[in-house]
């Protein structure tokens, strides 16, 4: 069991090591010069020598393999370099921005987790009844449509149309609330069907026709007993979502203006910009690799009977 | 002559989709106190007949007909919230695969005193002592440790035991149990079967089905032999096992015979 945890740790790092080095190449492939970049934004047109000049003063004329030591090598000091985009320690623009980004991702966390729950739940109850009809159609739509156009749709539905919110970012929850919706509303359509599929499959099992035959009514069943039991596939698909959230936040703050991280990223995708992205790139892994191992905890709460099935495999 | 408990009349039983006949014409009587046994060899229906009998079936996936009598109430005619009144209270049920048929992820103890807590007025704490002296009288001695474990923690057999555990504890009027003994060896089915005797001696009614002619023949009473999805045969244990009447009950008890002795 120790041996378990020690082994998923060095996989953590292993794989963090690679999601560093792989941000790292694919930025400096990328077709966009950063020392381009800055000399446009002084309104300039750039020519060799002075492209040659900030390359220098960027420490960009050293071999790749060289810039990359410096960059991690900075990461484990706490270190994460200047950004092109902002000319601003990462760091700094990362206290800044990351807060909005955290709000938006945590709000709609709690809606997946309340609505996936409610609706599986009268989904499986309900199964192939009109209820159960409808929630399939709106899920299937839920699923195939792309999230900025959601956005959209929201927008003009509840902030021109029907005045509720306003087409600014307004302060507090307030403004965050059709942001979020628009991001967890194709998850909480998959999670439903997962979590109704789960369920129906615990609902044929033993234990369900025993409590049957003990009094218990299907109600009560499906409350105390089959939720719990089909938890674990849903907890994992829904941590698997947490990076979703975090990388899709950066489509929904273009949307809704807000100034989160997801923003900030696709800003310093336009400008080539390694240190910040790599970072970026780097805190998203980890929290969805922490995620991962989260749900992974958690599910062997819930039921540690799976725990044997898991250590064999 | 003493009251009929039980009285299950012209039960069939056929899947709706694609139509197909599964059970035809089951008569069962049971008194109190007595005991009747199911035997047939394995699809013969004698679990779908128990199902029927403990409203398990789907009635959405199975036709049911016949009129199921228990103490004056018709149980096919039940509404979901009127079962609470009788399974698990007047009818206990003993499955038969103790290893699945308890919640995987809870506590023996929490389960079996959420199960007595629906129909009986007690608290967490006297339901619980209330199950842990049954598990005593089902001949378990580790009462503790068996409380705070879960299903995959123990063994089949003393899964089965805890089950047995609940139909003491319950009271029941009528205990309907399911091949109890398919998962347990020689010594501890021996003691289900005591277990069993133990509870008609209380008063209350068995309903046990069994391919096993040995269960049969130590419980006794009424034998009602089935055959695909009929009955083929029916009367005092003795009288049936010692001296069958149908071609299949003989053909049944020389297939024993023949076996690998």
């Amino acid at each position: 069991m120790k041996s378990y945890w020690i082994k998923r740790i060095v996989r953590l790092l292993i794989l963090l090591l690679g999601v560093s080095v792989l941000c790292f190449v694919l930025t400096a492939l990328s077709s966009t010069d950063p020392a381009v970049y800055i000399i446009r934004r002084g309104n300039l047109s750039p020519t060799p020598e002075m492209i040659a000049q900030v390359r220098t003063e960027l420490g960009l004329d050293q071999p790749l393999p060289v810039r990359y030591f410096n960059w991690i090598g900075g990461i484990f000091h706490g270190d994460f370099g200047e950004s092109v985009f902002s000319t601003n320690e990462v760091a700094e623009d990362l206290a800044r921005y990351f807060p909005q980004t955290l709000q938006l991702v945590v709000l709609s966390l709690a809606e997946i987790i309340v609505f996936s729950i409610l609706l599986g739940v009268l989904c499986a109850a309900k199964k192939n009844k009109l209820t159960d009809h409808i929630m399939r159609i709106i899920s299937l739509f839920g699923i195939c449509i792309p999230p900025f156009w959601l956005g959209f749709l929201l927008l003009l539905g509840f902030a021109v149309e029907i005045p509720i919110f306003s087409v600014t970012p307004a302060p507090g929850i307030v403004g965050l609330i059709l942001p979020s919706i628009t991001l967890s509303f194709p998850v909480i359509c998959s999670t439903v069907r997962v979590f109704r599929a789960s369920l129906l499959e615990e609902m044929h099992r033993d234990y369900v026709s025993y409590a049957r035959a003990n009094g218990m009514t299907v109600n009560r069943i499906l409350w105390t007993k089959a939720l719990r039991n089909a938890l674990p596939p849903v907890i994992t698909l829904f941590c698997q979502y947490v990076s979703y959230l975090i990388a899709g936040s950066a489509v929904v703050e273009k949307v809704f203006s807000i100034k989160g991280v997801g923003n900030y990223l696709m800003n310093c995708i336009m400008a080539a910009d390694a240190n910040a992205i790599g970072a970026c790139m780097l805190i998203i892994a980890t929290l969805y690799l922490l995620a991962e191992l989260f749900g992974e905890i958690l599910n062997r709460l819930l039921c540690p009977w799976r725990k044997e099935e898991s250590d064999v495999a | 002559m003493s009251k009929k408990l039980l009285q299950v009349e012209q039960l069939s039983i056929a899947l709706k989709n694609p139509h197909q006949q599964l059970i035809r014409d089951i008569n069962i009587s049971l008194e109190e106190a007595s005991a009747a046994i199911l035997l047939g060899q394995s699809g013969s229906g004698k679990t779908m007949t128990c199902r029927a009998i403990l409203g398990l079936l789907n009635r959405n996936t199975f036709q049911v007909d016949g009129n199921i009598q228990f103490d004056g109430v018709s149980l096919l005619q039940l509404k979901e919230k009127e079962r609470t009144l009788y399974y698990g209270s007047k009818i206990a049920f003993v499955p038969q695969n103790p290893m699945t048929s308890l919640d995987p992820s809870r506590k023996i103890g929490v389960q079996m005193a959420g199960f007595l807590k629906l129909h009986q007025d007690l608290k967490g704490k006297d339901a619980l002592s209330l199950y842990e002296q049954a598990l005593s009288r089902a001949g378990l001695t580790d009462t503790k440790r068996i409380l705070g474990s879960r299903p995959y923690q123990l063994s089949g057999g003393m899964l089965q035991r805890c089950l047995i555990a609940l139909a003491i504890a319950g009271k029941a009027k009528l205990v309907i149990a399911d091949e109890p003994t398919t998962a347990l060896d020689a010594i501890h089915r021996d003691k289900a079967v005591e277990q069993f005797l133990h509870l008609q001696e209380q008063g209350c009614a068995l309903l046990i089905v069994t391919h096993d002619f040995d269960v049969a023949r130590h419980i006794g009473g009424h034998v009602l032999i089935m055959k695909e999805g009929r009955m083929v045969e029916q009367g005092r244990a003795k009288e049936v096992l010692q001296n069958p009447q149908a071609a299949y009950t003989r053909e049944l008890i020389e297939a024993i015979h023949l076996g690998w002795r």
